[in-house]
């Protein structure tokens, strides 16, 4: 039965195949060509590449933190949340009250150290109760609707706390104090490194090793992997798969608090209640791109797409002659995402999954 | 007095004080968020009360008899069997606890805000808003008490209230709704009664350039009464002369009523002045995207959340090709001329964006189109495409639409325009909801396989959905585009898209007169209620969650949808492979 439907579907789809041929060999081709351009041009030294490396690989780990979100609940819940962008900006918002007060105390000059872990320990928390909050009072009641009815609720959400935490603390752009420590940069094999890229990196990866140990050595972590296998059984084995949901959530949250602190130390400008959104689209892309439900994957997706969209307009967009190739550094994640779901839904380290799952 | 389960007393008073918490959050959260603070601007009442204070006593007032019921609730657990009586003294307890959480809430958040300036990180805690949660006492032992008081006094009244005989508790409550639906509409009114033709004094007593008069209010609250006297007989004694009337009869009343329809429709404008007209062009532009994004949505089950990119492209192609801008290159063509191909232009970027997400299901469409919108603001946003599409200046001198010689100005005019497009989208939607091709959607809406292998071409009809949709947005961007006389790349964010799809929702995926309504709720209400516009995103987003959590199907709900929505056994994306089966099938409002 089945083999005769995809037999259908392939002798009814083969000009969509033609035409999406055509789009796979179109995008390969202007890749090359933009790439072949900017580098024969010689318009960037070697040091121009390695900065743009080593950004790329900051704002990666940021999405990549993020992504983990997503595709934690995915794992678990085959949803995806929508409003995760959103739990992002509740933890830098709240946890920029907070870095504004030590900046203006003197606490941070004193001791820089002791007020990050302060900041982190703020945003996480945040983050984390309304990750847990949102999962109770919007995503509880929905577990067995239709899959578009979650994905509604979720966009739902997440105008709702936009505007909630514009109502709170005004629409305004705010930026982080600056952190005398993470000023300047290192010199590594004779190239600059700015040292708050290199903390954002170092931090991250711990963050995600702690993570991969979590899931793989603690209990708590075996009865997630349960859930995510099979709900039904994991229960019938004794697990609350009500408290596993509701774990997942909050370690998502958890992360995503931290990457709006590392966002601030980063880019400290730009904190808005509307600074969700992009993040957490392309979160999202770098979920789907490391192959979603994977946790190994996010991290390798987030830092996939920030170097893409680090090197992407400086080397493709523009060789191929395309003016203000930085206006257009959000398109490349969201083409990227396109292509993605298009020619590899199940990205670079998802497994192939089945019809239902996918 | 007879319990059918006796609950305790402890936990009487727990569910009290639960209740009293709830009120105490959506207070806190009202206040905090700011919206008490913005609504204090306006009166109810004029010079009377203000509308800030009104919701404040609303929401005392609404967690007495929120008490009440939930205590009714718990102590008639089945919805069988008789009602069991809540004893007044109860009733009147649960709702006076309750009533002091509140008012308790209230007096403690002016004590923290006396010792810490709460309005360095909170916005919203002004010294203004300290006045009017303590009705004007500010931070003295009255201004703390005075909250408490009033909370505890109106909770109890209302609890009360609830065990109160049915009509004079219907009375009370629908004269609430109205004086506050009168007030909220009452500049709609204002306009309408001062017109040539009506005596000035109408306007003048029952309205004021600030809400409602007192007796504005006064005649409201009579009418309610009036009605609960007489109402019941009135309709009694038309519902016998309906059912006298012979079938050729009631068909005849029912062209009559249909007659009357369409001429209050054409004559609207005319009725309610010039900003309601506006107000009514924009629900007609919403209205028109609503029925396209019905197709793609309601009909076809592809759930678009770039919509806005047709609206756009619709938007930029008419301004295109009929603007009189020299360095766009316009064609300075018509608008007549130009509507056709801004139509075929559009369906054409509906089957170009149809193409590549053929093989996606479910949410995965959802995010990709999501991320077209986006691309399309982008690329409109962008200095790459400014020389033919005006970039961030975006594209002006796009001139009036104009049959033969006459040249339609003013929303008044234009709004027939809107009428005529929202009919023909209408017939549209109407006329396929049904036939083979809405059929054919249907099938592949509940199951695409199954419906591939029962001889639906579903790749034909995913495209002719998005190609549908796109020619029906693209109308309502030529309009707009026409409308404003220019346009701008800020104009096509991703919010149209979601409040093209919160009308949907609203009113009912797939209904028509779903469409109609939710575009009147969510577009027309929040710019006649100005103060709205600031949190109306806010009110969407809280829309969202509560329809999909307690109505899935909408206000005006169409038939199929709500049992598709409802019932899982016939969804098209099942989840939870074995939760369905395991568990019977889930109803999302929990009764």
């Amino acid at each position: 039965m089945a083999t005769r439907i995809r037999q259908r579907l392939g002798s009814r789809f083969s000009w969509v195949n033609l035409l999406l041929w055509a789009l796979r060999i179109g995008v390969v081709v202007l890749i090359i060509v933009g790439s072949v351009n900017t580098l024969t041009s010689e318009k960037y030294t070697a040091a121009n590449w390695v900065s743009l490396f080593f950004s790329g690989l900051a704002q990666g780990s940021i999405y990549a933190l993020i992504a983990l979100g997503y595709t934690m609940v995915y794992g678990i819940l085959l949803m995806i949340n929508f409003a995760h962008g959103e739990i992002f900006m509740a933890g830098a918002l709240t946890a920029y009250f907070v870095a504004d007060a030590t900046a203006r105390s003197g606490f941070l000059d004193s001791n820089p150290w002791a007020s990050i872990a302060i900041w982190l320990l703020v945003s996480m928390s945040v983050a984390t109760l309304v990750a847990v909050l949102l999962e109770r009072i919007a995503y509880r009641p929905l577990r067995n609707a239709p899959r578009l009815v979650p994905l509604i609720t979720a966009i739902g959400a997440s105008l709702f706390l936009q505007y909630t935490f514009r109502g709170l603390f005004g629409s305004n752009f705010r930026s982080y104090p600056e952190v005398a420590v993470l000023q300047g940069s290192v010199t590594i094999l004779g190239f600059n490194i700015p040292i708050d890229q290199i903390f954002v990196i170092l931090a991250a990866i711990i963050m995600m090793l702690g993570l991969n140990i979590f899931v793989e050595r603690t209990k708590t972590g075996k009865s997630m992997r349960a859930v995510s296998e099979d709900k039904e059984i994991a229960g019938l084995m004794g697990i609350n798969v009500n408290r596993v949901i509701v774990t997942t959530f909050a370690i998502g949250g958890m992360l995503a608090g931290a990457a709006g602190v590392f966002r601030g130390l980063y880019i400290p400008q730009g904190i808005s209640p509307f600074m969700g959104f992009l993040p957490g689209l392309k979160a999202f892309t770098a979920a789907v791109l490391g192959g979603i439900g994977s946790i190994p994957g996010a991290m390798v997706g987030g830092l996939v797409l920030g170097l893409f969209e680090s090197f992407g307009p400086n080397l493709i967009l523009e060789g191929l002659g395309i003016e203000g190739a930085n206006q257009l550094r959000d398109v490349i994640a969201i083409v990227l995402l396109v292509l993605v779901l298009i020619f590899r839904p199940q990205g670079i380290m998802g497994e192939k999954l089945s019809e239902e799952k996918a | 007095m007879i319990h059918v389960r006796d609950l305790s007393r402890t936990s009487k008073v727990q569910l009290a004080l639960k209740m009293g918490l709830f009120g105490v959050i959506l207070m806190q959260y009202l206040i905090f968020v700011g919206i008490i603070e913005t609504f204090e601007n306006r009166d109810l009442i004029r010079d009377v009360i203000s509308i800030g204070t009104w919701m404040t006593l609303l929401i005392f007032a609404g967690t007495g008899y929120l008490a009440v019921w939930a205590l009714e609730r718990a102590s008639n657990p089945s919805h069988e069997e008789v009602k069991i009586p809540i004893r007044r003294s109860w009733a009147v307890g649960s709702g006076a606890i309750a009533g002091v959480l509140v008012g308790a809430s209230i007096a403690l958040l002016v004590i923290v805000n006396s010792f810490i300036e709460l309005r360095n990180v909170f916005v919203s805690i002004s010294p203004e808003l300290i006045e009017i949660v303590t009705f004007g006492r500010g931070e003295t032992l009255a201004g703390l008490l005075i909250p408490i008081a009033l909370a505890t006094i109106l909770a109890a009244l209302t609890g009360s209230l609830y065990v109160a005989r049915e009509d004079v508790r219907r009375t009370v409550v629908l004269s609430v709704v109205w004086v506050t639906l009168a007030a909220l509409i009452s500049d709609l009114i204002r306009v309408s009664l001062s017109r040539p033709g009506f005596p000035v004094f109408l306007s003048r007593t029952f309205t004021s350039s600030n809400g409602l008069t007192v007796l504005g209010t006064v005649t409201v609250v009579v009418l309610v009464i009036a009605w609960g006297i007489f109402g019941p007989r009135i309709q009694s004694r038309r519902a016998e002369r309906i059912a006298a009337r012979s079938e050729k009869g009631q068909r005849n009343a029912k062209y009559r009523q249909w007659g009357l329809v369409i001429l209050l429709l054409l004559t609207l404008p005319a009725i309610v002045g010039v900003f309601p007209s506006e107000v009514l062009n924009n629900i007609g532009l919403y209205i028109i995207m609503g029925f396209g994004l019905n197709i793609v949505v309601g009909m076809a089950g592809l759930l678009d959340l770039g919509y806005v990119a047709f609206f756009a492209v619709g938007a930029y192609s008419m301004a295109v090709l009929t603007t009189a801008q020299p360095d766009i290159g316009g064609l300075g063509l018509s608008f007549w001329a130009a509507l056709p191909f801004v139509i075929i232009i559009t369906g054409f970027a509906g089957l170009l964006v149809g193409v590549p997400v053929l093989r996606m299901r479910g949410d995965y469409l959802a995010i990709v189109t999501l991320g077209f919108g986006e691309i399309a603001r982008f690329l409109a946003l962008s200095d790459w495409l400014s020389p033919f599409i005006g970039g961030a200046q975006g594209i002006i001198h796009i001139p009036n639409i104009s049959v033969g010689p006459v040249v339609l100005r003013g929303p008044q005019v234009l709004y027939y325009l809107f009428v005529l497009a929202g009919a023909v989208a209408l017939f549209i939607s109407w006329r396929i909801q049904d036939s083979r091709t809405g059929r054919a959607w249907m099938a592949m809406r509940e199951d695409e396989h199954v419906a591939d292998s029962m001889g639906v071409n579903t790749v034909y009809y995913k495209l002719l959905a998005f190609g549908m949709g796109a020619m029906i947005a693209s109308l309502s961007g030529a309009l707009f585009a026409a409308k404003l006389g220019s346009i701008y790349p800020h104009s096509f964010s991703v919010l149209v898209s979601i409040t093209a799809l919160s009308l949907l929702i609203v009113g009912g995926i797939g209904s028509l007169p779903g469409v109609i309504a939710g575009a009147i709720v969510l577009v027309g209400l929040p710019e006649l209620l100005r103060e709205f516009g600031e949190y109306r995103l806010l009110i969407y987003g809280a829309l969202l969650v509560t329809m999909m959590i307690l109505r899935p199907e909408g206000i005006i709900p169409s038939v199929e949808r709500a049992r598709e929505l409802r019932d899982d056994d016939r969804a098209q994306d099942q989840v939870f492979s074995l939760d369905d089966q395991a568990a019977a099938p889930s109803n999302p409002s929990g009764d």
